[in-house]
């Protein structure tokens, strides 16, 4: 089965595991239900190294990131297919979304970049040093809830989701599963 | 809520700070001198004074006059032995004529002098002990704000809100713990703005951090501030904080006047007497002489009758003799007699606080009508209002006494006659005056004395104040822990995808930048680092091994002119490589230096997969997307390094093992040496690479990073019967240099071309153009000076990297990788030596231990010089 990055730090987090379009995937760490109002309260930290990225050099049909002149990301749900001319980055990269109120008060403890709304409004993304690593940021708010996707390059994973984590701890920040990231999408 | 001082229990009350709490309990004397070791009591009570430094929790020089107290934090004073009441070194102050302004420099000049002294002196010199192991609570943040307004009084809050009405983002940054400024303890400035201070706390676009002071005002209206507990997690957090408009409404504090004895305890400033008194309730004293100008000591005169302090005497600084007391304030002795009391209020200058605006390249001007120094000429974006800029500042002059002993500084105990001494000696500009005497230099950073310093110079020189200038402000004031500058100590670490399965077999890692490599596998023997290199190189040379690569640098090159920007790049050719085949590549820079080597495989028509050295991937991306500019070239690069899992599986039973997992034709005939295959592996799709870095028959496999930690544990499981064993970065050292491979940047440097490091084939010339075609040209004809040689010793030993080679009892060169070579029982290496020298079968001789040994040049790999194990 396919392991993220972060699959050890899960294991040892204590972590109920499940299968998702080949993935070995944490469902959950505490309760989804506890996760989900963990959220809407203050912050939580989702591992999403699963979903499908594709990088382009012309801007596909649909929704994408663009991040550069020419330079394009696409991310999708694993079993869709990839859009012409791309090339699968899928495992290149590391993915968090980071999501609840307090989310901006973490990420301000990690990075120089202004993630204000006005600078970085729902939909946009920039790219910056992020716990020291370069880091792609994806704002997308989940609903009222603000929301951030963040990656990494895939080695450094471990490293920066420990770094949230501790930036996080005083908001209480806590992992969340598969199961509590989907009654999100509902 | 308690908490310890010198192991003895305090009781606060909720919203002390420790030195209130020491104060209320009694505790009059809070540190030593610098120089001196004089008893020093509170001062300014605000934080801006030297004199309540301690050791807190175990960190030096902490400002307890503004330090909240948490409950069981221990407290202990510095800079006093055995304590604050008796310290054997306060002997000091009676040789003070040994020790005139500047006899440091005079006194240590031989260097026989200053060997006897130094441990004597270092042990005496400092402040404070530096914590054996570091805290690690300190936290950085960022923040950005439209206007950022430094100061929390009326002038400071007035700016915020009006910022805020405007609809921008603000931060107010306040070092109190708690908005209103001096109308907190002032009586007389107004009534606490209340209405003022709720407005600002319910503006959902002002965010206040309190407890915290801007420490510096960088470029671009960066300010640097430090946030006092931030949160209970956190000791200390630096905030980096970015605005269009900084507003400086710091206020102005209030500085000590000159007259003998006027640092002993119970001497204080009006304001900190006002503080102790309004802040924390406590009144400084019973018997209160005032001295200073009548600007403020009427206001002063009435808040003491309110808090029944009794006024013994109004005086002009002029009119003191001395302050008498040993230790504590006892009486003040005038011209006309002694009036016995225990406090002295001193009513000083008030400075405006405008240093920020200095940092920023703003000019501060001495004004006459003030009798201070404002801020005049600001930097853009940069505002001062309030005090700051002077508004209700207006200070009566001060005589001095220069021919006595009154202290200036107090950090380092500079005197008034210090600085007339020095200013006698030469040193007349108020800069030069400053580093001679160390005036304007200690912990408070010229707060306290500064403004004095400039008056005994401006006496002294008979110049003005304002032709005698300010010293300049440079950021951190006041002084910051290094701990918060350095932050959370977080340092980024790459994991390879098989991390863990090298932490499982027992690998003892290394660091390269900031990956993680097993170095070799201790696995659960006890034998120690040869003895584990030289199993994993029997393992790969006899039977079979796995190695970690995926630190290799890996591009995604697609395109239908991928073959003309690699050819454009590399000196190889690569736009005639046939799909399926790999070619070693070797880069070079415009002056035909090498920069950088790996593979280049052709997956497809208009797809090459591209590797790199570990440590050059970013570069060599750089390096491709720069020569790819303005060519209008079909080429999409994409960095694909951490996407692959890489091994090399390699020695003479790989194929077996291999074959047990794949159905692609492992044959030589079918997949033979420099070749490459996309193939499924245990139903994993794999790049598979036929390439031989270590010389043995191998495969180089790439795999999705997800599966890689579990084909990894496959391949180790399906080698178990033919012995497979994980091998280290040092045996792949090993096994490489007998194969003659060179590592770029261990074995070529800044200087190096192909030629020179027996390269000459990776070149072709005829190709059109290339990245330094014309210098290699050149290169490849002319006569090179130096060429790098293999070596094989005749005696025992290996030499260390950069071992010297000689010839003929002359240097002539220098070892650049070495090894025991179990295939040659002999120490064998690579050295760069002179052309003359670099024939096959020459002698030369390598430094090892400091004894010359015999070895013989090569031009040859060690092991297997024809490749036929490649090939098998």
């Amino acid at each position: 089965m396919k392991r993220s990055a972060l699959f050890h730090l899960h294991q040892r987090a204590g972590a109920t595991f499940v299968e998702y379009h080949g993935w070995e995937l944490p469902a959950f760490f505490a309760s989804p239900q506890q996760e989900r109002s963990q959220v809407r309260e203050s912050v939580g930290l989702a591992d999403l190294s699963h979903l499908a990225k594709f990088d382009l050099k012309v801007k596909p049909e649909g929704h994408c990131w663009s991040l550069g002149a020419d330079h394009y990301l696409v991310i999708t749900e694993p079993r869709l297919d990839p859009p012409p001319g791309a090339t699968d980055v899928t495992s290149v990269y590391t993915s968090f979304r980071l999501a609840g109120p307090r989310t901006r008060d973490v990420l301000n403890k990690l990075t120089s970049l202004n993630v204000a709304d006005a600078a970085l409004p729902n939909r946009s993304c920039a790219q910056s040093s992020l716990a020291h690593v370069h880091t792609i940021v994806l704002r997308e708010d989940m609903g009222s809830i603000p929301a951030f996707h963040l990656l990494v390059s895939r080695e450094y994973g471990e490293s920066v989701w420990e770094a949230i984590v501790h930036a996080g701890n005083e908001f209480h920040l806590c992992p969340l599963g598969l199961e509590a990231v989907q009654l999100f999408r509902d | 809520m308690k908490f310890h001082f010198r192991g003895k229990p305090i009781e606060a009350k909720l919203g002390d700070t420790i030195a209130a709490a020491l104060y209320r309990n009694g505790q009059r004397i809070f540190s030593r001198s610098f120089k001196y070791h004089r008893p020093r009591g509170l001062l300014c009570v605000s934080g801006r004074c030297p004199n309540c430094l301690m050791n807190v929790d175990g960190v030096p020089n902490v400002r307890t006059c503004i330090t909240p107290v948490r409950e069981g934090m221990r407290v202990k004073a510095q800079n006093a032995f055995p304590s604050l009441e008796t310290d054997f070194l306060s002997v000091t102050q009676r040789f003070d004529w040994l020790m005139p302004v500047g006899w440091y420099y005079k006194t240590f000049t031989h260097p026989a002098m200053w060997h006897a002294a130094e441990s004597t002196i270092r042990k005496a010199a400092g402040l404070g002990e530096v914590l054996p192991t570091p805290r690690t609570e300190y936290e950085h943040a960022w923040m950005h704000a439209d206007t950022a307004v430094i100061g929390g009084g009326w002038s400071g809050m007035q700016a915020a809100l009006a910022a805020a009405d405007r609809g921008e983002q603000v931060v107010l940054v306040d070092d109190q713990t708690a908005l209103g400024g001096e109308t907190r303890y002032r009586k007389r400035a107004g009534e606490i703005p209340a209405g003022l201070i709720r407005t600002i706390h319910a503006a959902a676009n002002v965010k206040i951090l309190q407890s915290s002071y801007c420490f510096g005002l960088y470029e671009g209206n960066l300010l640097g501030v430090l946030q006092h507990s931030p949160h209970p997690g956190a000791a200390e957090r630096l905030v980096h904080l970015r605005a269009r408009h900084t507003v400086v409404a710091a206020g102005a504090y209030e500085t000590p006047l000159l007259f003998p004895n006027n640092d002993l305890c119970g001497v204080m400033l009006s304001t900190g007497v006002q503080r102790l008194l309004r802040l924390y309730d406590i009144p400084a004293g019973k018997r209160a002489v005032i001295v200073g100008g009548p600007e403020r000591t009427a206001e002063v005169c009435s808040d003491l009758r309110e808090a029944g302090i009794d006024i013994i005497g109004l005086l002009d600084p002029a009119q003191i003799v001395a302050v008498i007391g040993s230790g504590s304030v006892r009486g003040v002795r005038t011209r006309s007699g002694s009036l016995p009391c225990d406090l002295v209020v001193v009513c000083g200058p008030r400075i405006p606080d405008a240093g920020l605006v200095a940092q920023a390249g703003g000019k501060i001007e001495w004004s006459d009508a003030h009798r201070a120094f404002l801020p005049k000429a600001l930097p853009t974006d940069v505002s001062v209002v309030g005090d700051a800029a002077g508004e209700t500042v207006g200070n009566t002059s001060v005589s001095l006494p220069t021919s006595k002993r009154a202290f200036v500084c107090l950090c380092t105990d500079v005197s008034s006659k210090d600085l007339c001494d020095g200013v006698a000696e030469g040193f007349d500009q108020i800069e030069t005056l400053k580093r001679y005497t160390t005036v304007t230099m200690g912990p408070c950073q010229g707060r306290m004395c500064q403004l004095s310093a400039i008056e005994v110079c401006a006496h002294e020189t008979g110049r003005s104040a304002g032709q005698t200038g300010v010293t300049t402000s440079r950021p951190p004031n006041p002084g910051v822990t290094l701990g918060v500058l350095a932050g959370p100590r977080h340092h980024p670490i790459r994991r390879t995808p098989m991390h863990y399965a090298h932490e499982t077999l027992g690998a003892v890692w290394m660091d390269m930048s900031d990956w993680k490599r097993p170095r070799y596998y201790e696995g659960s023997s006890s034998a120690g680092e040869k003895e584990c290199v030289l199993r994993e190189y029997r393992a790969v040379r006899e039977s079979v091994g796995l190695i970690d690569v995926s630190t290799l640098g890996k591009l995604d090159v697609r395109g239908h002119d991928s073959g003309k920007l690699l050819d454009k790049v590399y000196t190889h050719r690569f736009s005639d490589l046939r799909p399926g085949r790999v070619r070693y590549a070797l880069m070079c820079d415009d002056g035909g230096i090498v920069l950088d080597d790996g593979t280049i495989s052709r997956l497809g028509d208009d797809r090459y997969f591209v590797t790199t050295t570990s440590g050059n991937l970013d570069f060599v991306h750089q390096w491709l997307d720069w020569h790819l500019i303005g060519t209008g070239w079909d080429v999409h690069i994409v960095n694909v390094t951490a996407g692959y899992g890489a091994m090399n599986l390699a020695g003479p039973k790989s194929r077996d093992v291999l074959g047990k997992l794949t159905d692609c034709d492992l044959s030589s005939h079918a997949f033979p040496y420099m070749a490459c295959r996309e193939a499924q592996v245990n139903r994993i799709p794999v790049v598979l690479l036929r390439i031989g870095f270590v010389g043995e028959t191998g495969w180089e496999i790439h795999c999705p990073a997800e599966a890689a930690e579990e084909l990894w544990q496959v391949l180790m499981e399906e080698g178990r019967e033919f012995g497979i064993r994980p091998f280290g970065v040092e045996a792949q050292r090993l096994l490489r240099l007998e194969k003659r491979h060179i590592i770029v940047g261990v074995d070529t440097d800044a200087l190096t071309n192909p030629y020179e490091a027996d390269m000459g084939w990776a070149v072709k010339l005829e190709k059109d153009s290339f990245v330094g075609k014309v210098l290699l040209s050149h290169a490849g004809k002319e006569q090179s000076r130096e060429r790098l040689i293999g070596f094989v010793l005749q005696g025992p030993g290996v030499p260390p990297d950069g071992a010297a080679v000689v010839v003929d009892g002359r240097p002539a060169g220098r070892v650049t990788s070495s090894r025991y070579s179990p295939a040659k029982m002999a120490g064998v290496g690579l050295a760069w030596v002179q052309v003359s020298k670099a024939c096959e079968g020459a002698s030369i001789e390598v430094r090892i231990d400091g004894k010359l040994v015999q070895a013989t040049v090569t031009m040859r790999p060690f092991y297997d010089p024809e490749g036929a194990r490649l090939r098998q």
